[in-house]
């Protein structure tokens, strides 16, 4: 038996992987750190180097194919005569509920008569999985009949009788779809499949969604100082560092003082595991549109160790190589606070998801000019036009309560509204 | 160094001359002997450990000495010299040293622990004094046989602190058993002088205590050992009952070969130089004129060559077959099976069917008796033993003093000579304090000593009867985790009878338990057969056929596994019910092949979860019966406690129907 290349785990919270490209084929000779497939994961696109050397004697998963980390990607200086059998047993077999390591050793061991074709995730007992394999019976057709619809041994046996030679039928979903609807009320025009990114979006706002206990809370802050000062230096600005000066730098900064004030904001609770760690570390998080395909939050580590301008630098950076979907695992991972720019596409006010495993998110929301009332020294009133705008934080009430939030985000307010901006730029 | 002088006085005096130079021969062989393992050991040329009694010659020689061949001698790891001068070779010493597979043990034990049964030396083991109270089962024997055989229980001083020790010669007092107590009273228990190991001035004291004649003799006198054993072993033999002998001796060494001892003061070990007991003795027969200086060193000559032959001849002994290990866990039974047409019946309950089944066997083999608290007149707590002391006497049925240590180990003793003893626990709650001579003694006998013990030890366990945390546990586990003991737990009269017949024709130790929920339980009386039949132990009984759950139950729970299957079958659920009857051996075969049949597996026990039969099963159920599973193993307990009083706690505490038809139905 050769060496197995597995699927590796690139960041704590990937999971899986798509193999986007195989680099090698059976027979090609591999040195140790030689890369071998590309690979895309959660967040990021990467090429596998082999952790060995040798002979390639089998690819075990398709290009397309999405696996779990550890399962068996391919082997290296094993045994060629068995490599088409072990291929095919690979491409009919999906491996239910068992690691995918432990579908590599039954393989290994010709233990092939305990695997069958059915969906993931479904709980199966040792006596279905066997007759099922032992039956060639596609558990994706039984509905089971047991607690949470789970297939029994019952269930199996009822098929059999019913059926005496079930096949694994091969179906396209897609075509089915479209042919299938016969009430052109509900006729619906398929995207295909789900995309990756937005699959993964989608799971991680209702993991988000089932973790905290979500309270948005609101301030509205004037901006007209920071305006006037934008105003004054944005054409030089431009000129010198090449991109313009948006407001979005000031609130970040203004939010790292604030976090360093409250640091329970800028900290990960574990309900389960029993845990609270404040960070020492402010990662602050930038949530970015990738064109309508979806979004990213890009981390800028260590992000109070940057002034004014130096943080407007990094957060233009950041968003650019997001965009231009150059970025790296650790350009995305890693956040322990995060700021959600909804006021660049004109909001009011946002109700944004907190971005797991952070305790809160700010929503900066679109500055405008207003008339507010101005209270002078004396004591007099006037009506004066003054760029203003909401900030809006979604908070996790597990963590903190709203005394908190409220003291954190006035304090975002207040050094927005009275830090000396323009030192911060000399 | 002067040597204190000894004289031949009594029936020493009558000592021939070729009897003399045996006794010399065997102290002066264990004194070379014991001089050459110790300096082996400490060169590192053996392994283990070896524990010298060279200065306890005299003790030693002496108290064999004043034995009759018949006559089985119970002694501690420090008394080789006994087992030399009872016949025990040096090369069977050899072998045990060496951890040989022809020695006694097999190389299941090794150095001097090891006895030869069949010389009448009993297995030695690291517990002291376990041998005592199997010594005083020998002596039962003797006494109901009233056939000459005396019995002797030797330890060191230390040994008599142990409730054993004070249990046996209560109990040998009690029954004025053929016994002889012997405490070689060589100053130290490893390190610990007498002043902490006792309060009264002697050992010897303590006998008053229990109405046994006691003496203080000195240890290094051979002739004052022969003598005072001589005498004792009359008085045994003629029924007038046990003696207790404390010899005053000394170690020269310490307790074992690592030990230097320098807890020994000068002036104490320059007293008992003086005393040497193997010097006065040259000292002695030269002074007669019997023997002279050259006969000593021509014998010291000829001993030490043997010594060393022997030695170097079982290194090169075969060792045990690592593959052979797990074999003589227990002897293989060679009595037939006792078979009844069944032809004539009566209506029993539990309790009658124990009955019956005892009176029967007592009444088929006159080797059967039983002892226990309050078994005889009484006829027992629970009156199992109803009208046999009528039938049978007292010496068949036997009380005994509250003592379960002291005889459980008599049982022991008694089926090591020809006797099959039934044990009643008055609860099996008390096997608590005989769970040492269990383990220690009749589960090791035949593995280690090769001589098989055939004895049942019976009594009402399990919850239910308002009896409280210390008459109400259910020990299957407790016992079952123990190699070499069999457990049984019948539910119904039919099995009780037939199993109890097994358990006393089965020629290793077997635990009965009997549910005492069980005992009169009405609806259980059935017709049961009118003479001897047996049901086959280690095999599981299918109570009630069923499809789609395998309830496995024993003891009290099997009436509780078929209300709560019957109850069941109303949803349509068909549950079908093992009663195990035996927990060790277990029919994993009848279990497998049910789960096998239905995929789901509930095992429903009284007793607590943690590392229990339920675990026991579930693990071998996972292990060979994965493939077959549709459902994860259920286990239906008691809570992880002592079993309460209070009425609503113990109800809450045991397994209920309603318990058990919850898991069933989490499960589909």
């Amino acid at each position: 038996m050769g060496e197995i290349v597995k699927m590796p785990q690139l960041g704590e919270t990937v999971t899986e992987g798509t193999i986007l490209r195989w680099l090698v084929a059976v027979g090609d000779e591999v040195k140790e750190d030689d890369p071998i497939l590309e690979i895309s994961t959660d967040k990021v696109d990467t090429e596998v180097p082999s952790p060995f050397s040798g002979k390639v004697t089998s690819l075990l998963v398709e290009e397309g194919e999405t696996v779990e980390v550890g399962v068996g990607l391919m082997e290296l200086g094993g045994d060629d005569s068995i490599k088409e059998d072990t291929a095919k047993v690979v491409e009919e077999a999906i491996e239910v509920e068992l690691p995918k390591e432990d579908l590599t050793s039954n393989i290994e061991s010709s233990k092939t008569d305990i695997v069958a074709k059915a969906p993931k995730d479904l709980k199966l007992s040792p006596i279905v999985r066997k007759l099922a394999g032992d039956n060639n019976i596609d558990l994706t057709q039984v509905t089971g009949t047991g607690k949470n619809n789970r297939i029994t041994r019952k269930d199996i046996e009822a098929l059999l009788k019913s059926e005496p030679a079930p096949s694994v039928p091969e179906k396209n979903p897609q075509e089915e779809k479209n042919v299938s609807s016969e009430n052109d009320k509900q006729k619906v025009t398929s995207t295909g499949s789900i995309p990756r990114l937005r699959k993964r979006i989608a799971e991680n706002m209702i993991l988000s969604k089932q973790t905290s206990a979500h309270v948005m809370t609101s301030v509205e802050v004037d901006y007209e100082n920071i305006s006037v000062l934008r105003n004054k230096i944005k054409g030089e600005f431009k000129q010198k560092e090449g991109f313009s000066l948006t407001f979005l730098p000031f609130i970040s900064v203004a939010t790292i003082n604030a976090l360093r004030e409250f640091p329970v904001v800028n900290s990960s609770f574990d309900l389960e595991n029993n845990t609270h760690d404040l960070h020492v570390f402010i990662n602050l998080g930038i949530a970015v549109d990738l064109n309508r395909e979806g979004l990213l939050v890009g981390t800028i580590k260590d992000s109070d160790s940057f002034n004014l301008r130096g943080l407007a630098r990094k957060i233009t950076e950041v968003s650019s190589i997001l965009r231009n979907k150059d970025y790296g695992l650790e350009d995305v991972t890693g956040s322990t606070f995060t700021i959600s720019n909804n006021g660049s596409f004109n909001s009011f006010i946002t109700s944004p998801i907190i971005n797991q495993p952070n305790v809160a998110i700010l929503s900066t929301e679109s500055i405008k000019k207003k008339p507010v009332v101005i209270e002078s020294a004396d004591g007099s009133d006037s009506i004066a036009i003054r760029n203003t705008g909401v900030l809006s934080l979604t908070w996790d009430h597990r963590v903190f309560d709203g005394s908190t939030a409220l003291l954190f985000l006035n304090s975002i307010k207040d050094k927005l509204e009275n830090h000396p901006w323009a030192d911060d730029l000399n | 160094m002067e040597i204190k002088k000894i004289e031949r006085l009594g029936h020493s005096a009558s000592l021939s001359k070729d009897e003399l130079w045996d006794i010399y021969k065997s102290m002066k062989t264990q004194r070379i002997l014991e001089d050459r393992l110790l300096k082996m050991y400490k060169g590192g040329q053996l392994s283990g450990a070896v524990y010298p009694g060279i200065g306890q010659e005299a003790s030693m020689a002496g108290i064999g000495t004043g034995m009759k061949p018949q006559d089985v001698f119970g002694g501690t790891h420090r008394d080789l010299g006994v087992q030399i001068n009872r016949g025990v070779t040096l090369k069977e010493i050899a072998l045990n040293f060496f951890g040989k597979k022809d020695g006694p043990s097999k190389g299941r034990d090794g150095n001097s622990h090891f006895g030869v049964v069949d010389k009448g030396t009993l297995m030695v083991v690291s517990p002291l004094p376990d041998s005592a109270p199997v010594a005083v089962g020998v002596a039962l024997t003797a006494q109901i046989d009233d056939n000459d055989v005396v019995a002797v229980a030797n330890c060191g001083e230390g040994a008599t602190a142990t409730g054993t020790w004070h249990e046996s010669i209560n109990m040998a007092g009690v029954h004025n058993l053929p016994i002889i107590f012997t405490v070689q009273n060589n100053q130290f228990a490893y390190s610990s002088p007498n002043e902490t190991e006792f309060g009264t001035p002697n050992v010897a004291d303590r006998g008053l205590g229990y109405g046994i004649e006691s003496v203080i003799i000195d240890g290094n006198n051979i002739y004052e050992v022969i003598n005072a054993m001589h005498k004792a072993r009359d008085k045994a033999s003629s029924g007038k009952g046990p003696t207790l002998i404390e010899l005053v001796t000394f170690r020269h060494y310490g307790h074992a070969g690592h030990d230097p001892a320098e807890y020994v003061g000068d002036e104490v070990r320059d007293f008992w130089m003086d005393r040497d007991p193997v010097l006065r003795f040259e000292e002695s027969l030269s002074r007669e004129e019997l023997f002279t200086e050259e006969d000593f060193i021509q014998l010291a000559e000829k001993i030490e060559t043997e010594v060393r032959e022997t030695l170097e001849w079982a290194k090169d002994q075969e060792d045990p077959d690592p593959k052979e290990e797990i074999q003589d866990i227990f002897e293989t039974r060679s009595i037939p099976v006792a078979t009844n047409d069944g032809s004539k019946t009566k209506t029993m309950n539990v309790i009658e069917a124990i009955t019956n089944g005892l009176d029967e066997a007592m009444d088929n083999n006159k080797d059967v008796f039983m002892m226990g608290e309050d078994i005889g007149a009484f006829e027992g707590a629970f009156k199992a033993t109803k009208g046999l002391h009528e039938k049978y006497g007292s010496s068949r049925v036997l009380d005994t003093p509250i003592s379960e240590g002291a005889f459980m180990g008599a049982a022991v003793g008694a089926a090591l000579y020809g006797k099959i003893p039934i044990v009643e626990l008055q609860f099996f709650d008390f096997v608590y304090p005989a769970l040492d001579q269990i383990t220690t003694e009749a589960a090791k006998y035949f593995w280690k000593a090769g001589k098989p013990v055939p004895m049942v030890v019976r009594g009402p366990t399990g919850a239910g009867t308002r009896s409280g945390p210390f008459h109400s546990i259910s020990p299957e586990s407790l016992l079952a985790h123990h190699p070499g003991i069999k457990v049984v737990a019948p539910a119904n009269p039919y099995d009780a009878k037939g199993l109890l017949i097994a358990s006393i024709n089965d020629p290793n130790p077997v635990m009965f338990l009997e549910h005492k929920k069980l005992y009169r339980k009405p609806d259980l009386k059935m017709e049961v057969p009118i003479g001897l039949y047996e049901v086959e132990i280690g095999k599981a009984n299918i109570v009630k056929d069923g499809s789609d759950v395998t309830l496995v139950a024993w003891s009290g729970m099997v009436p509780t596994a078929l209300e709560a299957a019957e109850t069941i079958n109303n949803d349509g659920i068909s549950v079908e019910v093992i009663d195990l009857r035996s927990i060790f051996p277990i029919d994993e075969e009848t279990i497998l092949k049910s789960v096998e049949k239905t995929s789901n597996l509930v095992i429903l026990q009284e007793d607590v979860p943690f590392s229990s039969i339920a675990s026991e099963i579930s693990s071998f159920v996972a292990d060979k019966g994965f493939w077959t599973l549709d459902n994860p193993i259920a286990k239906v307990t008691s809570p992880n406690t002592h079993i309460p009083f209070a009425p609503v706690l113990e109800d809450s505490f045991i397994p209920s129907v309603e318990n058990v038809i919850k898991a069933i139905k989490e499960l589909q």
